[in-house]
C-alpha cells in the first residue's frame, strides 16, 4: 500500500536510525522514468551502513547509471525494527532513489559478499513480495541476478536466482541489461528465452539450465546442461586493463555514519601471494594494477567530489603494489595540505618498510595490524603465508620506535595439519611481540603495550588449495579455543576469538550444494535473518532446520572431499585450475612454500583469462 | 559545479562566518552528528578557508546554534565557522548549495555580529493530525500544556529523573485548522544553553495525558517545525 510522507514520518520516528531509509543522499542518481528502458534495483542484503561501505556497489552503480537508458537504484535489507513496521502496516520493500517497490523493477540484483547473508537475501525477496523460488516466478516478476564472491559457489542459493554474473561485473551487467532491452523491444522476450540467451554470453550462469545428478553416497555425479548451445563450464569475466576500467567519480554520500565512510581507492585486483586458505587470493587472479599516475588523478578527483578527510588504499595486499613508493609520494604531495589522512589496510609484514612507516605515521593511523595467520613457522609454511618470525619482530619494532603501542595480530585456528604445538606458537609469538616492546629503547614509555590477538576459525572455501579439507568438528574447535585461552598468561595480550558455531554454519554454505535450498526456504519461513549479526545468529535454530530438512551439516563442513569428486563449484571456471590447487594442497602437506607471482610463475592457470599485467607468463 | 577559489589575503584574526540554512524534508531525520559530517564535507569540497582544530588529526571547527530535535524541520538554522581569509560572504552561498541537497539549502552567509549565547528562546509549531480532532480538543491540548507543574522523565547524565519543565515553557497557544483537521500548537520554549527544552518532551507528556498519538501512524501523525529563534528582547536572532 501507499502512504503519505506524514504517515511515514510516524514510522520513521519510531525506528532506530531513520536515515537508513530516507535516501536523498548527495550524488544519488535520479532519472526520468520516461527516458529509462531498464530499471535495475541493486540490493545489498544487509543493513544500510554495511551496504553503503561496499566498493563494488559504488563501481557497478556508476557502470549501470552511465548508460542513459538504464536506471540503477539501491536497496538494503531493513533492520528488524523496520521490518516489523513494514509488516504491521503492509509496506513493501522499496528502492532508495524512487521509493518504488522492488517488484516493479525489471531486474533485481543481489551482491553476495558472505554466505551468512543468504537468509537476508530470502528475507528481502519476501519483503518485496517476490516468490522465493525462481521456478515460481512468472513474467510479471523481475529477473533476479546474483554476483559477488559467493557466486563462485552459488549452488546453495541457486534455486532462488534466475541467473548469476560470474566475475567482474562492470562490463557484464550493462551487457546483461542491453540484451534485456533488446529482447523486450523486438518482442522476443520471455523469461525463458531471455535466460537461455544470456546463458550463451560469457560469465552468466543460469542454474535452472543445468541439472545436477548425485551418486548414492550423496556426492555430485554431474552437471548436465539442458541445451547443447550453452557452455558446460561458466568462465568468469575480468576487466583486462584496469587503467581503462570505468571509475565512479562521484560517490553517493551517506548522511548517517557508515562502516567505511571514506574514499576507497582501488589500487589493483588480484593477489601475487598464494595463501592456501584464501579464496580472494585465488578467484580475483590475474593481478591487474592501475598506474600510479592514474591513481593519483582518481584520488584527487574523489576527494574533490566528496570532501572526505580519509582515504583508504584498497587491494588484497597493499604493500605488494609494485609502485607503492611512487603512489604514496605523489599522494602525500597534496593530501597533507588538504588534511586528508591516508590509511593502508592489509599490510604484510615481509614487505612493510621503514620508509612506508614514516609516511603513514605522518598521517593518522590507528593501531597496526598484522596477519601471521599461524603460530609456528612450520604451519605458516604449510599455509604458504610466507612470513618469518624475524620479519614480524622487525616490523613491530619499527612500529614501536615510531611511537605505536598497540598491535593487532590475526590468526586462524583449525588449519589443516595443525597440532597443539602450533597453538602454543600463537601464545609464544604474542609474548615475543610484548617482549620486543620492552626491549625497544625508543618505545613510547607513556603508554603500556597492548597486543591483541584475534583468532578466527578456518573455513574451507571453494577455489582454494584447502577446498577439499574438512573443517574441525565444533567440539574440536571449541576445545582448541579453550586450550589457547589457557596458554595465554601474559596480561598485556588480549585474546579475541570468533564463535565457532558461526564458522561452522558458514562452512556448510561455503561448500554446500543445491540440496541446501529447502533449509534456506524453511529458515526464511521461520524468520531467520541477519545471521552475520551476533544478536540474531542462532546456531540451535540452524541445526533444527537442517535436521527437519534432512541435511547433515557435517557432510558439507566436516568431510574431506575426494580428490576426483565433482565439487558443487565445478560448474564455474575462475581461471585457476584444479590441478594447480591440488598441487598446492600436496605442497601444504609437505610444509613446502610456493613463491609469489612476483618471484616466479607457478602456472596457476589464471593467465588464460588474459588481462594486462606485469607478472603472468 | 561552480568553480571558485578563495585566495583573498590572510586575515590577522579569523572572522566568524555565519551560515543560515534550512533543515527540511528527508533531511529532518539526520542527527546532529550526521549534520556536522555533512557540512564538514561540503566545506572541504568548496575549499572554504576555515580554521581547523590543531592536533594530529585536524578537523574543521564548526559550531551550530541550538540543537534541533531529530524529525523536526526548521527554516532557519545557523552554523558558525572561523574563516582565515578575506572573502565575500555572499559568494559562499551558491558554492555550498551546489554541494548540498535541497533539504539543507543555505539561504544566507554573513559575518556574525552576535554570539549564539544571545539565543534565549525558540518557537515551535506542532501540528497534530488525529481522528476526532476539533476546536475543543485543540483548546484542551493547549490547556494541558499550560498547567503547572509539567513533570516529565528526563534523561540526564546521572540517570533518568522526573523534572518539572514548566518553567522552561514561555507560552502556549492552540488553534484548530478546519481545512486539514489539524490541531495546531504554537509553543515558545527557553533555548538558552542550560535551560534548553526539547519539544519532544512536551509531545510525550501531551500524549500521555490525553491519549493522543498512541494509535497507528497511518491514522495519527504530527509535525514539528522550529519557526523562530529569539534573543532576550524577543527579536529574531540573526
Amino acid at each position: 500500500m501507499c502512504i503519505n510522507e506524514k504517515q511515514m514520518s510516524g514510522i520513521l520516528r519510531s525506528v532506530e536510525k531513520p536515515g537508513r531509509y530516507t535516501g536523498g543522499e548527495f550524488n544519488q542518481v535520479i532519472k526520468d522514468k520516461q527516458d529509462v528502458r531498464c530499471r535495475f534495483a541493486f540490493v545489498f542484503p544487509d543493513v544500510y551502513e554495511i551496504g553503503m561501505s561496499n566498493l563494488g556497489i559504488r563501481i557497478l552503480y556508476h557502470a549501470l547509471n552511465s548508460q542513459p537508458d538504464i536506471w540503477c537504484e539501491r536497496a538494503y535489507t531493513p533492520w528488524p525494527d523496520m521490518q516489523e513496521k513494514m509488516e504491521t502496516y503492509h509496506l513493501p520493500m522499496t528502492a532508495h532513489e524512487s521509493g518504488d517497490p522492488l517488484g516493479v523493477f525489471d531486474i533485481v540484483g543481489f551482491t553476495l559478499q558472505y554466505e551468512l547473508c543468504y537468509s537476508n537475501v530470502l528475507r528481502t525477496l519476501k519483503l518485496a513480495g517476490i516468490p522465493l523460488y525462481a521456478r515460481d516466478r512468472g513474467e510479471e516478476h523481475p529477473i533476479i541476478i546474483g554476483g559477488g564472491p559467493c557466486s563462485y559457489n552459488a549452488e546453495p542459493i541457486a534455486d532462488f536466482f534466475d541467473v548469476f554474473s560470474i566475475g567482474e561485473g562492470e562490463e557484464a551487467l550493462p551487457e546483461f541489461c542491453r540484451l534485456y532491452i533488446e529482447m523486450k523491444e523486438n518482442g522476443t522476450y520471455t523469461r525463458e528465452a531471455f535466460l537461455h540467451e544470456i546463458a550463451k554470453h560469457e560469465g552468466f550462469y543460469v542454474p535452472s539450465l543445468y541439472d545436477v545428478t548425485y551418486h548414492e553416497d550423496g556426492t555430485i555425479c554431474a552437471f548436465v546442461p539442458k541445451y547443447d548451445d550453452i557452455p558446460t563450464k561458466i568462465k568468469k569475466r575480468i576487466i583486462e586493463d584496469m587503467d581503462k576500467a570505468i571509475f565512479p567519480e562521484k560517490l553517493v554520500m551517506p548522511y548517517i555514519e557508515t562502516v567505511h565512510d571514506r574514499v576507497m581507492l582501488e589500487v589493483y585486483r588480484g593477489c601475487i601471494r598464494g595463501c592456501r586458505f584464501c579464496q580472494a587470493g585465488m578467484v580475483y587472479r590475474p593481478i591487474r594494477e592501475k598506474s600510479p599516475e592514474l591513481l593519483d588523478k582518481q584520488a584527487r578527483c574523489l576527494y574533490e567530489n566528496s570532501g572526505y578527510d580519509e582515504m583508504s588504499l584498497v587491494s588484497l595486499s597493499i604493500s605488494d603494489y609494485s609502485q607503492l613508493e611512487t603512489l604514496t609520494t605523489d599522494l602525500l604531495k597534496w593530501t597533507d595540505e588538504e588534511k586528508v589522512t591516508i590509511t593502508l589496510p592489509s599490510l604484510r609484514v615481509d614487505s612493510f618498510t621503514e620508509s612506508l612507516m614514516e609516511k603513514i605515521s605522518s598521517v593518522r593511523t590507528g593501531g597496526l595490524t598484522f596477519a601471521p595467520e599461524a603460530g609456528t613457522q612450520r604451519l605458516r609454511d604449510a599455509i604458504n603465508k610466507n612470513v618469518e618470525e624475524e620479519d614480524l619482530l622487525r616490523e613491530v619494532n619499527i612500529a614501536f620506535s615510531a611511537g605505536k603501542s598497540s598491535v593487532k595480530l590475526y590468526f586462524m585456528l583449525g588449519l589443516p595439519t595443525e597440532e597443539l604445538s602450533d597453538l602454543d606458537g600463537i601464545a609464544d609469538l604474542a609474548d615475543k611481540v610484548v617482549g620486543a616492546y620492552f626491549k625497544n629503547p625508543n618505545r613510547n614509555r607513556a603508554k603500556g603495550v597492548t597486543v591483541t590477538i584475534s583468532v578466527a576459525c578456518f573455513i574451507p572455501k571453494p577455489f582454494t588449495p584447502f577446498q577439499w579439507e574438512a573443517q574441525d568438528s565444533l567440539e574440536e574447535l571449541e576445545k582448541k579455543q579453550k586450550y589457547l585461552l589457557e596458554k595465554i598468561t601474559n596480561r598485556r595480550v588480549k585474546y579475541n576469538y570468533h564463535d565457532a558455531r558461526v564458522s561452522r554454519v558458514e562452512s556448510v554454505f561455503a561448500r554446500g550444494d543445491r540440496r541446501l535450498a529447502p533449509a534456506l526456504a524453511l529458515a526464511c519461513e521461520e524468520g531467520v535473518m541477519f545471521d552475520s549479526w551476533d544478536e540474531y545468529f542462532n546456531y540451535d535454530k540452524w541445526m533444527d532446520i537442517f535436521a527437519r530438512t534432512g541435511i547433515d551439516p557435517a557432510f558439507y563442513a566436516n568431510r574431506t572431499f575426494g580428490k576426483d569428486e565433482v565439487l558443487p563449484w565445478d560448474i564455474i571456471d575462475c581461471g585457476v585450475t584444479r590441478a594447480y590447487l591440488w598441487r598446492e594442497r600436496e605442497r601444504a602437506y609437505q610444509n613446502q612454500t610456493t613463491p609469489s607471482c612476483a618471484e616466479h610463475c607457478n602456472g596457476c592457470g589464471a593467465n588464460c583469462l588474459g588481462g594486462k599485467n606485469k607478472w603472468c607468463k | 559545479m561552480v568553480q571558485m577559489t578563495f585566495d583573498g589575503p590572510l586575515l590577522e584574526k579569523p572572522k566568524t562566518l555565519r551560515i543560515r540554512f534550512q533543515k527540511t524534508g528527508a533531511l529532518k531525520y539526520i542527527s546532529h552528528l550526521d549534520l556536522m559530517r555533512t557540512m564538514t564535507r561540503v566545506i572541504a569540497r568548496v575549499h572554504l578557508p576555515i580554521k581547523y582544530t590543531c592536533g594530529f588529526h585536524p578537523i574543521p571547527h564548526l559550531v551550530f546554534s541550538a540543537p534541533l530535535p531529530v524529525g523536526a524541520e526548521s527554516p532557519h538554522e545557523f552554523l558558525d565557522v572561523a574563516v582565515l581569509r578575506e572573502l565575500d560572504p555572499a559568494s559562499v552561498v551558491p558554492l555550498l548549495n551546489a554541494g548540498l541537497p535541497a533539504g539543507l539549502a543555505v539561504d544566507a552567509a554573513y559575518f556574525a555580529e552576535t554570539k549564539f549565547q544571545a539565543i534565549a528562546s525558540a518557537e515551535y509549531t506542532i501540528k497534530i493530525h488525529t481522528p476526532g480532532a476539533s476546536a475543543d480538543v485543540a483548546k484542551y491540548c493547549g490547556d494541558v500544556l499550560s498547567e503547572k507543574p509539567i513533570t516529565v522523565l528526563k534523561h540526564t547524565k546521572s540517570g533518568d529523573k522526573n523534572v518539572d519543565v514548566s518553567p522552561a515553557i514561555l507560552g502556549v497557544t492552540s488553534s484548530f485548522d478546519e481545512e486539514n483537521g489539524d490541531i495546531v500548537l504554537q509553543i515558545c520554549l527557553r533555548a538558552d544553553s542550560g535551560s534548553f527544552l526539547n519539544p519532544d518532551y512536551l509531545l510525550r507528556y501531551l500524549s500521555d495525558q490525553t491519549g493522543l498519538l498512541k494509535g497507528s501512524p497511518l491514522e495519527e501523525w504530527y509535525t514539528v517545525t522550529r519557526t523562530h529563534l529569539f534573543d532576550a528582547n524577543g527579536q529574531d536572532f540573526v
